[in-house]
């Protein structure tokens, strides 16, 4: 029981710090490639914004179940629903902008790129993702 | 969908953190099933309805039954 406990917290705290790290590494890969291009103030800029995202996660993360949840904290079944909620809403934000970008290229004539091949890879996804639930649920 | 988690609580002399901590969920969790926004799995329900020592029917209610 205790080792289950222990396993439970281990992958909290692993999910707590999850997104905080996963941060700070985009922040650094962003780094590299401003740096790459010579722009170190975009550089700077792009560090400094995920390095206080990650701050804010982890500072303000077991305060604000908000925060926590943007920091991967989805300790029981109501923070795992509002995340795959929230992903949906997401997802469908991002569908519609990507439908209205391609009508909107092929209206001024051009092939659609490359918003065509972002709405092939999130319809082929919802058809998979579909098919993969079903069978499973 | 109405229930008595709150008055099962408030009986207990339980705080939303301590019953959250019983039940391996968070304060707001609680707070959400107590106040209608949110309504459990079947495995949270069963959990929550043993502690308290009742059925589910006896503490989770639909709304058709008022009718």
């Amino acid at each position: 029981m205790s080792t289950t406990r222990s396993g439970d917290v281990a992958r909290s705290n692993a999910e707590r710090w999850a997104t905080p790290v996963f941060g700070i590494a985009m922040g650094i890969v962003f780094f590299a490639v401003f740096g790459l291009r010579g722009d170190w103030a975009g550089a700077v800029i792009a560090l400094a914004i995920m390095l206080a995202y990650s701050a804010v996660l982890v500072v303000l993360g077991r305060r604000s179940e908000t925060v926590g949840l943007l920091g991967g904290d989805s300790a029981d079944e109501r923070g795992k629903l509002i995340q795959a909620r929230a992903n949906t809403a997401t997802a469908y934000v991002l569908i519609t902008v990507i439908i209205a970008a391609f009508l909107v290229e092929i209206s001024r004539g051009q092939d659609g790129a490359p918003w065509s091949w972002l709405g092939a890879v999130a319809g082929l996804t919802y058809i998979a993702a579909t098919a993969w639930y079903a069978r499973r649920s | 969908m109405r229930n008595d988690v709150r008055l099962l609580r408030e009986a207990a002399a339980l705080s939303q953190g301590e019953l959250a901590a019983l039940l391996g969920v968070s304060r707001q969790t609680v707070n959400a099933i107590e106040t209608g926004r949110y309504n459990p799995t079947l495995p949270l329900a069963i959990r929550l309805c043993r502690y308290f020592g009742h059925t589910i029917e006896e503490v989770f209610h639909v709304d058709d039954e008022e009718r």
